[in-house]
């Protein structure tokens, strides 16, 4: 009975100036198992939000189980039987499962009292209706990744969801933990639940849904039915082929005195606070003088940490990161020029002006003596608008600016310095095509001078079309760096990028073999 | 395009009407139903500040403390640390100038205010530093501890009056008054404002200096605005932490001092009067500002004021004032709510603008 489609949705996001649905079609059969597929930025995760009324659609209609709905806010998709998990999950660590669940709809007594011995027992019933083992006492800060997730899903259960939505619900998870949310999602499905899930894990589509949408750039590109589709095929359609790509750059070879090391990674591991397992595990790399080292995952597979911690920004729980053979410093300086993924808080002071978010690295030269030199202050930020051709004024604060504008901003100030290590993250992430090339520019005539440059992208068209060398991770583990050039197997990085990669890892173990990845023979 | 910031000062001037106008319109009502003379008693609210030197000087000095306590504050909130401990603070800075300068009678008067100045500072920077530090090393929430540590002291303050430093030829629990020679000068006799107000003034002109021309008020601002930015761009977001609550503290301990110096003379139990509340009453309304500090101080002591003279006055009871500063209060922290906590509400406004 509840089917959902979605038709024509579009949405543009005027504050970063993103198209993030363009035109978007989903259609899914009651009692099915459906996967959206895409890139980071593809707009899966905005077309859920639409359907569950966390954001209003600028066009475009949704019908549910045949009827047109109109949903405004989250209280109304719960209200039509539509329920979402989102990636990180809403739990009071202070309350017990039990009371968890029943959180704003509980069973009372008196009409205001909470009835625990209700609460307790509807949330036995439910548990073992749906073969969920989770404790009605346990504390939700005792809980988990997996125990968490399984209580966002008895909490839906509990508001009768007929439509469950879960985003991206395996990245967190451990192998086994994914083994048991796929049982517990057929037994819904088997019920009679409609389930949607979002994921970019191509494997995971064959192991559990029955039918995938793809999309991309905001686009939903084709309805498949999922054992009709090979792993391979899946990918090439998220990956977008080479059509969207950049121009391949020509890889630079090295010149005889960039030889030296400016980077290095030994070892690093990062083990997130209650994460089932390692977010960055075992990753050793080294940069060199004049290179491009991109490294390519999507996320949930420890990219970001690896940002982080090759920025100085978390502290690694074994390893080494080393600039010029030194630990990096407590506070970042002048050595690391670093772009950040997330531009809008950590890269930007939006309630500051233009001019201080330029001036906020280079602190010294800003403030001679410790007093502002306002005149210094000006004419950085209007050399800065001039040759990044920047749409602002010095004073204009910065929130005020288009996305692009921002990221200009923030390669103004970062490069500025002329830095011998640079971090890239996803620097191009929702930018138009001008930008996109601007930003490319930018990277290459930094690699022209001698720049060190890390770029970690979960695109993997910007990363062939930048690196002298491209690494892999997943889940994790960097799959191996190998030399960027016409040879190197595309597919095969899609492949082990998108979790494919167990294969691979088993091959090397068997054969012993250097590299992960091979090449085309 | 100084539109943001055009828009941003007509919200904060626009809250500031809103919050005088309330005030007034609620004070007005207050008036009419609890006096018999209406009239002269709306007078005597609305213009007897400015009546006679008494209560004229009396307004000014008030401001004089309110803007130190409101510097404190504000230098507090605008880092984002929430130092609610003020009344203990001012509390430990007047106790410990009237120590210092009890125990030194005979020192000459630049020492003696001099030391007395320093020690009421290091008194109220120590209490705050320490929520500050607290929070830096256990994650230990300032906002708690900061008033719990204050509400202790107050205590510990009461019983420090009444003990070791009462005054034994008084029946009140007090201190005994300092020597005159360290009683500042008197600007406008028969009233309280003294030369403190310069020291007031001196302390906005300096903190309007650090905040807009110096790498420290830079730095601060980037910190209290976002400090994942100031971290990422190298800045040691631990010492904005605790410096800018121990500069809070002494902000206050001075406010506490130069009210002993300048108009009390002596420590009595309770004598703050809800001056660390005020200061942060005044904060809020400022927006954290040190510029907007002083017209912030003064439309406060002018209600108090005219509270006071309505009190005095007429047949108005004492609860009056009371009523119309918590009223005052009210009004200036609903607003403070969206300046304070609403950043996100107030970019998801202008992002919802801009998309339209």
């Amino acid at each position: 009975m509840p089917s959902v489609s979605m038709k024509g949705i579009s949405k543009y996001y005027g504050a970063s100036s993103i198209l993030a649905n363009d035109c978007a079609d989903l259609l899914v059969r009651d009692g099915e198992i459906h996967a959206i597929v895409g890139e980071n930025g593809a707009g899966k995760s905005t077309l859920m939000k639409i359907l569950y009324g966390l954001e209003r659609p600028d066009s475009g209609r949704i019908n549910l189980g045949g009827r047109e709905v109109h949903v405004r806010s989250p209280a109304e998709a719960a209200l039509l039987g539509i329920g979402m998990v989102q990636q990180h999950a809403e739990i009071v660590d202070e309350f017990s499962a039990a009371e968890n669940v029943v959180l704003c709809a509980e069973p009372r007594r008196f009409g205001f009292v909470l009835d625990r011995r209700a609460a307790r027992a509807r949330f036995a019933g439910l548990a073992a209706d749906n073969g969920f083992s989770l404790d009605p006492d346990a504390l939700g800060s005792g809980l988990s990744v997996g125990e968490r997730q399984e209580l966002e899903i008895l909490k839906l259960l509990y508001r009768k969801a007929q439509v469950l939505v879960l985003d991206e619900p395996t990245a967190v998870l451990a192998e086994e933990e994914v083994f048991s949310l796929f049982a517990t999602l057929r037994r819904l499905a088997a019920s009679g639940r409609t389930i949607i899930i979002i994921t970019h894990k191509v494997r995971e589509v064959r192991a559990i849904a029955d039918s995938v949408t793809v999309m991309r750039h905001g686009k939903t590109l084709s309805r498949l039915a999922a054992g009709d589709v090979g792993e391979e095929e899946l990918a090439t359609l998220m990956m977008g082929g080479q059509s969207f790509a950049p121009a391949l750059r020509t890889p630079r070879r090295p010149r005889p005195e960039d030889v030296s090391v400016v980077f290095e990674a030994q070892d690093l591991r990062y083990v997130l606070r209650g994460a089932a397992r390692p977010a960055v595990d075992g990753v050793s790399f080294s940069l060199r003088r004049g290179e491009v080292l991109g490294i390519c995952a999507l996320a949930g597979n420890g990219l970001a940490e690896l940002e982080d911690l090759a920025t100085g920004f978390r502290r690694p729980s074994s390893g080494r990161v080393l600039l010029d053979g030194r630990r990096l410093p407590r506070r970042r300086g002048k050595a690391i020029g670093y772009v950040p993924q997330d531009r809008l808080r950590r890269g930007a002071s939006l309630h500051s002006s233009v001019q201080e978010n330029l001036a906020a690295l280079d602190r010294d030269a800003f403030f001679p003596h410790g007093i502002r030199s306002v005149h210094r202050m000006v004419s950085f930020a209007e050399a800065a608008i001039r040759g990044y051709d920047i749409a602002a004024t010095p004073e204009q604060r910065l929130g005020s600016l288009s996305g692009g504008s921002i990221q200009k901003v923030i390669l103004a100030r970062e490069l500025n310095g002329n830095a011998d290590f640079l971090v890239f993250s996803n620097p191009t992430w929702g930018l138009d095509i001008a930008s996109t090339e601007f930003v490319y520019e930018r990277i290459l005539a930094a690699r022209e001078r001698g720049a060190a440059i890390l770029l970690v992208s979960s695109s993997l068209d910007e990363v062939l079309a930048l690196s002298d060398r491209v690494g892999v991770m997943s889940r994790g583990r960097l799959a191996g760096i190998e030399e960027n050039g016409p040879t190197l197997d595309r597919a095969h990085l899609g492949k082990a990028m998108l979790g494919a990669g167990h294969a691979v890892d088993s091959r090397r173990a068997h054969a012993g073999r250097g590299l992960a990845m091979g090449r085309k023979p | 395009m100084k539109a943001p910031a055009r828009a941003a000062l007509t919200a904060r001037l626009l809250g500031f009407g809103v919050a005088i106008v309330g005030a007034a319109l609620l004070a007005i009502l207050l008036l009419w139903g609890l006096s018999s003379s209406f009239s002269a008693s709306l007078e005597l609210f609305f213009l007897g500040p400015f009546r006679n030197a008494w209560y004229f000087g009396n307004m000014l000095a008030e401001a004089s403390v309110l803007v130190l306590a409101g510097l404190g504050a504000a230098v507090a909130f605008g880092s984002r640390n929430f130092n609610l401990g003020g009344e203990g603070q001012v509390y430990a800075g007047a106790i410990a100038a009237a120590a210092i300068l009890l125990g030194l009678p005979t020192a000459s008067p630049p020492l003696g205010i001099g030391l007395a100045l320093l020690g009421s500072a290091l008194a109220g920077a120590a209490l705050a530093w320490f929520s500050g530090r607290l929070k830096l090393s256990l994650g230990v929430d300032e906002l708690i501890s900061s008033f719990l540590a204050s509400a202790i002291f107050v205590y510990l303050g009461g019983f420090l009056i009444s003990g070791p430093l009462q005054d034994p030829s008084s029946n009140f629990q007090s201190t005994a008054s300092i020597a005159p020679a360290f009683r500042l000068a008197r600007l406008f006799p028969p009233s309280n404002l003294s030369t403190a107000a310069f020291a007031s003034l001196f302390a906005l002109g300096l903190a309007m200096f650090l905040s807009k021309r110096t790498r420290l008020g830079f730095e601060f601002g980037l910190v209290g605005r976002n400090a994942e930015f100031a971290r990422y761009a190298g800045i040691d977001t631990g010492f904005y932490v605790t410096a800018p609550m121990a500069l809070s503290g002494a902000l206050y301990g001075l406010a506490g001092a130069f009210l002993l110096l300048g108009t009390q003379y002596k420590a009595m139990k309770g004598f703050t009067s809800g001056i660390g509340w005020s200061g942060i009453a005044v904060a809020l309304v400022a927006g954290n500002s040190p510029s907007a500090i002083l017209p912030s101080a003064l439309l406060f002591a002018y209600l108090d004021t005219g509270a006071k003279a309505v009190m005095i006055g007429s047949d108005v009871t004492g609860d009056i004032v009371s009523v119309i500063q918590a009223t005052v209060f009210f009004l200036v922290t609903a607003r403070a709510a969206d300046g304070l906590f609403g950043t996100r509400a107030s970019r998801l406004r202008a992002g919802g603008k801009k998309a339209r």
